[in-house]
């Protein structure tokens, strides 16, 4: 009998030992902490605001962090905030939003959230949160993104920035609008963009016209070609052809920019925490520096692959969606990581025809005040990283961008003013 | 100095001292850009017209200077574009002095100009306003000129193979009004010209001073000083110094782009009329004189996607009353028997199409392919008419005139290297052209461009001028296969 009380004091001595050791090892990590190759074995199991570093870390981080030199310096969570009437207007019309079942369209939206309760059992769920994406907090806007100057790099994953362009963006969003009458015209139209290039020469005084349907027709686009000064109808089939030479396809701009109802199938992998950026290093452009570092600062170009953010990252709530490509797509599927608060894509893996990797967007977000007041969410830069060519496009904001310019009115954003623009 | 220079240089006065004004003031924005270019090219064939063998000879040496002004004065925006070009006179064109009997040729192409000074005001949010020396183009087709005919091209130094066709369009002074219109998904637009141009900005220019775009066989041949056949810019069927105007309705209507156009201006190819048979009015000196008559055009474009051929369609339709033409096939000099009035439609129809030929050529992302069909139809074409079709070449112009071409963008390396191909086939006359071309793109700054220049002639005529009677358009492009490179740093 005392052999047994002594045993079992050895073994609950044990016990306590080991708990401790385990306590020691799981260790709460600081905000500021830098996650990288060199440590990450060290910290995989210590824990940030309560959750291990490894559990929200996907697999493809983990990946580029071991392999690629991707590091990862962490900041504490914080929401986004959220315009004024925006939650009022979820309220008020999402109730009578519907998923029409033969285009696959949301029916009746007006603004706000059109899907502000997606169930996980809700066959339909990926689709539902792919148009919460597109139509409310998803594209990361208020209701005019006016973008007067962002740059595109164009990344050797050997050599370092190879190319840099100059382009100008202005979004006009025809419904959506939180004061006043939500929707604009006849509901047909989502948005219509002017988009133009400005450096370098070659390219400066290109733009597009492109105008979003609501019933998920293919959009409607110009171009304005300046050396030969004349407006062309653009194919309305190039929605997945790359952005130019962008290693960018015209439906990843934000990650997720073609019509939902275009992909034929969504399937909702869960909903975790990830390591995510949603509070940008902002600008992350500086074109009065000299230095491409200094000009550059958010992108690590001190050594290869020369691609990677250098940014604040913390633990989000996504929801892990898997989309399924149309057979003339490039891609096979794409694997989204839609943050459940900001409503903005963090990140996106898109798997080739074979189903290998073939390109990661990581998306770097940040909230901005608009112009009336309101907030809305910008992607600071978006890095579309090319892993079979070695290679990537990383677009970068300077701090000229804004949101819901008072005076800027639907007419503002027409295939004349790009005809007009033109000289 | 005469009055048309005089107009023009206030114009770039005023451009310059309101730059400068704006600058010392630090009231305005300023943008400068530009490049610099070289073009090289060599001949890939003999020159029938010189005794000596001149295939791989250089034939052009250019260095081009291009400097761009944007900005804002207060509330008026202007778009400035000044460009001065240089040539060495390679031996080749040497030879081609020594036929002409002069060593000035270089002078014809050395130049340096103000292209482009316009000013925009906005008076009203949909109303804008463009005055100055500028260029509009109008219609849907690059390669022919249907309703893009406001302007002329200087076509004398490259033929038309430049591939930015706004570096050949010769702009003119202009006022230029665009009146948007929301609630009817248009826009008007409406310029008048009021007459104030330098002569030689009117109309579209040939090598008609014997240079190394001169048609076969009259490479060294000056017909200009040499013979002394000059361009009339008073003549009474088209003064240079008569006011000239257009409108323009464009909009959306369903799936359609389209535009409804009216113009009047100056045919943009030169007609001959000579004392045998002098067209309104009598000749200023020497027996011929090149004109630039008036002519009244409506057009009508149209443009849609299909998503059934995943193509865009466009068509282009331009009805020009009285278009002139030269006649007179038998005549001592083809085409100087006179002049004649005819009502000509000219159509296009185009295909552009996205392929994706990654899978088998390895480009990374899909290539344009455009097809292109162009009709020229004298729709009251008489045969007795006797109407040829180049003045100076004996063969006869038909009913129709027909070309099909195509052309293939293919993209590779983040479009850092960007393969093409060009070609084009004369249904009605025979002969074609063949252009494969490669561009480079280094960094920012540096852009290479490499292309052959092949033309399949159909119809020769002999150095001094026997045989002209199949000689069209490819006949007259007959020998001018051509290497060009191109190197442009831009900033």
């Amino acid at each position: 009998m005392k052999m047994i009380m002594k045993n079992k004091y050895k073994v609950g001595l044990l016990g306590v030992m080991l708990t401790l050791s385990a306590h020691s090892m799981a260790a709460e990590v600081q905000s500021g902490t830098v996650i990288s190759a060199a440590n990450l074995d060290q910290i995989k199991n210590d824990t940030f605001e309560g959750k291990t570093i490894g559990s929200m870390l996907t697999e493809k981080q983990e990946w580029m962090i071991r392999e690629h030199g991707l590091t990862m310096p962490l900041r504490h969570s914080e929401s986004i905030p959220k315009s004024p009437g925006w939650e009022e207007a979820t309220a008020k019309y999402a109730g009578t939003v519907s998923l029409d079942p033969e285009t696959r369209t949301p029916v009746n939206y007006k603004a706000g959230r059109p899907f502000p309760n997606v169930s996980l059992d809700d066959p339909q769920a990926g689709l539902k949160l792919m148009w919460n994406h597109d139509k409310s907090g998803g594209w990361p806007r208020g209701t005019l993104q006016d973008y007067p100057k962002f740059a595109f790099l164009f990344i050797d994953g050997d050599k370092g920035i190879e190319r840099v362009q100059h382009w100008a963006l202005i979004r006009y969003f025809m419904e959506g609008k939180l004061k006043g009458d939500p929707v604009e015209g006849d509901g047909s139209v989502a948005w219509k963009q002017l988009l133009f290039a400005h450096y370098p020469k070659d390219i400066a005084g290109i733009g597009t016209y492109t105008t979003r349907y609501n019933d998920g027709r293919l959009d409607d686009s110009w171009v304005y070609l300046r050396s030969v000064r004349r407006t062309r109808r653009l194919s309305g089939g190039a929605w997945s052809d790359p952005i130019g030479g962008t290693d960018q396809l015209q439906d990843e701009i934000e990650v997720m920019s073609a019509n939902p109802a275009w992909y034929p199938a969504y399937k909702v992998l869960g909903k975790r925490t990830i390591l995510g950026v949603v509070h940008s290093r902002w600008p992350a452009w500086h074109p009065d520096e000299k230095a491409e570092q200094a000009k550059y600062p958010t992108v690590d170009l001190s050594k290869p692959p020369y691609w990677n953010p250098i940014d604040d990252w913390e633990p989000r709530e996504v929801y892990v969606i898997e989309a399924t490509m149309p057979e003339e797509h490039p891609y096979s599927k794409k694997i989204m990581y839609y943050d459940a608060d900001a409503g903005v894509m963090l990140m996106g893996e898109n798997y080739d025809k074979s189903g290998d990797l073939w390109k990661i967007l990581l998306f770097n977000a940040r909230s901005l005040t608009a112009r009336d007041g309101g907030s809305a969410i910008i992607s600071n830069q978006g890095h579309t990283i090319d892993f079979k060519r070695r290679h990537a496009t990383i677009f970068v904001h300077y701090d000229g961008a804004g949101f819901n310019t008072p005076g800027t009115e639907s007419s503002d954003v027409s295939l004349n003013v790009l005809e007009a623009a033109g000289k | 100095m005469n009055r048309n220079k005089r107009k023009t240089a206030a114009v770039i006065t005023a451009a310059v001292s309101a730059i400068g004004f704006a600058q010392i003031a630090n009231a305005s924005s300023l943008e400068v850009s530009g490049y610099v270019r070289q073009h090289l090219s060599f001949n890939l064939e003999d020159q029938p017209e010189t005794t000596e063998d001149d295939k791989f000879d250089m034939s052009m040496a250019r260095t081009t200077l291009r400097l761009d002004f944007d900005g804002e004065l207060g509330s008026i925006g202007y778009h400035i574009v000044t460009r001065a070009e240089r040539e060495i006179e390679t031996s080749y064109l040497e030879r081609l002095d020594d036929l002409r009997g002069t060593d000035n040729l270089v002078d014809h192409y050395n130049n340096e100009e103000i292209r482009e000074a316009v000013f925009t005001v906005n008076p009203t949010k949909n109303i804008t306003m463009n005055f100055g020396k500028q260029q509009l183009a109008w219609g849907e087709t690059d390669f022919f000129t249907g309703l893009d005919i406001v302007h002329g091209f200087d076509y004398s130094w490259r033929s038309f193979l430049e591939v930015e066709n706004e570096e050949l369009r010769k702009p003119l002074i202009m006022l230029n009004t665009v009146v948007q219109m929301p609630s009817m998904g248009g826009a008007l637009q409406v310029f008048v010209r009021p007459g104030w141009d330098e002569d030689e900005d009117i109309g579209t220019d040939y090598s008609l001073y014997g240079g190394r775009w001169a048609g076969q066989p009259n490479k060294g041949t000056d017909f200009l000083d040499g013979f002394g056949i000059k361009y009339n810019y008073d003549h009474k069927s088209g003064d240079t110094d008569d006011v000239t105007y257009g409108a323009r309705w464009s909009g959306v209507l369903g799936d359609y782009n389209y535009s409804l156009a009216y113009l009047t201006g100056f045919n943009t190819d030169p007609v001959v009329h000579t004392i045998f048979n002098p067209y309104q009015g009598d000749i200023k000196g020497g027996f011929a004189e090149f004109i630039y008559p008036e002519v009244e055009t409506v057009g009508l474009t149209l443009s849609t996607y299909s998503e059934a051929t995943d193509a865009v369609w466009s068509a282009e339709f331009a009805y020009t009353k009285d278009k002139p033409y030269n006649v007179g096939s038998g005549f001592f000099i083809p085409g100087f028997a006179g002049v004649i009035e005819k009502n000509v439609l000219r159509s296009m129809i185009r295909m552009d199409k996205q392929m994706d030929l990654s899978g088998f050529i390895g480009t990374s992302r899909p290539s344009l392919v455009s097809v292109q069909l162009f009709d020229t139809w004298v729709t009251n074409f008489d045969e007795d008419d006797d109407i040829v079709d180049l003045a100076g070449y004996a063969a006869k112009k038909k009913e129709h005139s027909t070309m099909i071409t195509l052309l293939m963008l293919n993209y590779y390396n983040n479009d850092r290297i960007k393969p093409e191909l060009a070609a084009g086939y004369d249904l009605s006359y025979g002969g074609g052209f063949i252009i494969p071309s490669i561009n480079f793109a280094y960094g920012d700054h540096w852009r290479v461009r490499v292309e052959a220049d092949i033309f399949f002639d159909d119809g020769d005529t002999d150095p001094g001028g026997n045989g002209s009677d199949e000689t069209n358009l490819f006949g007259y492009f007959s020998n001018n296969d051509q290497l060009a490179i191109r190197l442009t740093y831009q900033f």
